[in-house]
């Protein structure tokens, strides 16, 4: 059975998109083939107790980072974690040691609905699989994370599919993963961007209590 | 002429200190006016996401640490200066929570500008971004990364493009100092 890390990288922890990203992703994985477990950055800021995630993290068979994209790139938090989990990497000897050090991938999404905004922050993941020894082998880049959590209805679910499709072809790969790593994809739900910008602002507009 | 300079004083690599100490030097003997924030990692806590700096504060960040005091006067700068050690082709978690920060200084509104989507600006006037990455072993690939990083950065924050540079060692400080302060349009005074 495979062992599978989802580490959520997003400040707002469980009540994120990414979260919804992560159990979507999980609800299409086969629980006889995979074992799931969720790491929350949010929660070890809390508590500080980095050591065991490490731990577990570091015994896993493939890590998937889900994160929102803060400034074109990984949040603070997520930077912060990053840096950490290469120092315990790189001198934890008993890790060292081992054959095969878990595969990496990533899904980030962005408020924006131009998927490819989350290049640099894909890119940023494939530089510290290189300094940390993770093998890397490809993110999801999701436009409007935020649209993707909202409850769904008819017309909604036929907008999300594209993503939908995205995320159940990262469960294809998770359950059998591919010796070499592959191009990043870039998804968004599917209308134009004049029309989620509407809506998106619309949406602003509604919960501002103070208007400017 | 008001310059905002942002170092990381979390950073204790010897390249990074003689960088801001020569950027420090050189503002000193010119006219430029440089309001400094040396950021240590306990100094400064990550954006929360909590949207409050958009729905319910009319752009300041309900969190009262160094972070809002640089976000309040952000757009007071004509020039805002980023020193960073590159980190994976990103910044260091110091300066990227600073930078995480300054997200009141936008408008939580989306527009179209050039074919891609950004946030309205809050704001008539905003600095111009410089910023300069350091690190003796990054490689050409994160230097790619973060030259990239800091160009969208830049749109983010209501300009069309970043200066940026990258030192990699001791040698290139004079020269990228120097860059730096004939970028302000000042030249150094010698006493």
């Amino acid at each position: 059975m495979s062992k599978i890390c989802f580490v959520n990288g997003s400040p707002r922890g469980k009540n994120s998109g990414s979260s919804y990203l992560i159990e979507r992703t999980v609800a299409f994985l086969n629980d006889k083939k995979t074992e799931a477990v969720i790491i929350y950055i949010s929660d070890l800021l809390k508590s500080g107790e980095y050591q065991s995630a490490f731990e577990s993290i570091a015994m896993m068979d493939r890590i998937v980072f889900a994160f929102p994209l803060y400034q074109d790139s990984p949040p603070g938090i997520m930077l912060d974690f990053l840096g950490k989990l290469e120092a315990y990497l790189l001198t934890d000897n008993e890790n060292r040691k081992r054959d095969s050090l878990p595969q990496v991938y990533a899904i980030v999404n962005s408020g924006f609905i131009e998927s490819r905004n989350n290049r640099h922050a894909l890119k940023i993941l494939a530089h510290f699989c290189r300094r940390a020894g993770l093998n890397w082998q490809y993110g999801l880049g999701i436009g409007a994370g935020e649209f993707m959590k909202k409850q769904d209805n008819l017309l909604y679910l036929w907008m999300k599919q594209p993503v939908i499709k995205a995320l159940s072809a990262l469960c294809n790969e998770l359950e059998n993963p591919s010796r070499h790593p592959q191009d990043n994809v870039f998804v968004s739900p599917g209308m134009p961007a004049f029309i989620y910008n509407f809506a998106a602002n619309k949406e602003w507009r509604n919960r501002m209590e103070c208007k400017k | 002429m008001q310059v905002l300079l942002l170092t990381d004083e979390s950073d204790e690599s010897e390249l990074g200190k003689s960088l801001k100490e020569g950027l420090l030097d050189l503002i000193g003997r010119s006219k430029v006016e440089a309001r400094h924030f040396g950021i240590r990692s306990g100094d400064i806590r990550n954006c929360l996401g909590c949207f409050s700096c958009w729905i319910k504060t009319n752009g300041k960040c309900i969190i009262g640490d160094v972070g809002k005091q640089i976000s309040d006067c952000y757009t007071e700068n004509e020039f805002a200066i980023v020193l960073s050690p590159v980190k994976f082709g990103c910044y260091s978690t110091v300066i990227k929570h600073v930078l995480d920060r300054i997200t009141p200084n936008n408008l939580p509104f989306l527009i179209r500008y050039r074919n891609r989507t950004r946030h309205k600006a809050r704001y008539d006037q905003y600095p111009q971004l410089v910023v300069v990455g350091y690190g003796g072993d990054t490689s050409e690939a994160e230097a790619q990364t973060f030259a990239a990083l800091a160009k969208a950065n830049a749109v983010n924050f209501q300009k069309e493009s970043a200066k940026v540079y990258l030192c990699r060692g001791k040698d290139e400080i004079i020269n990228i100092t120097g860059q730096v302060l004939k970028l302000m349009g000042m030249e150094e005074v010698t006493v």
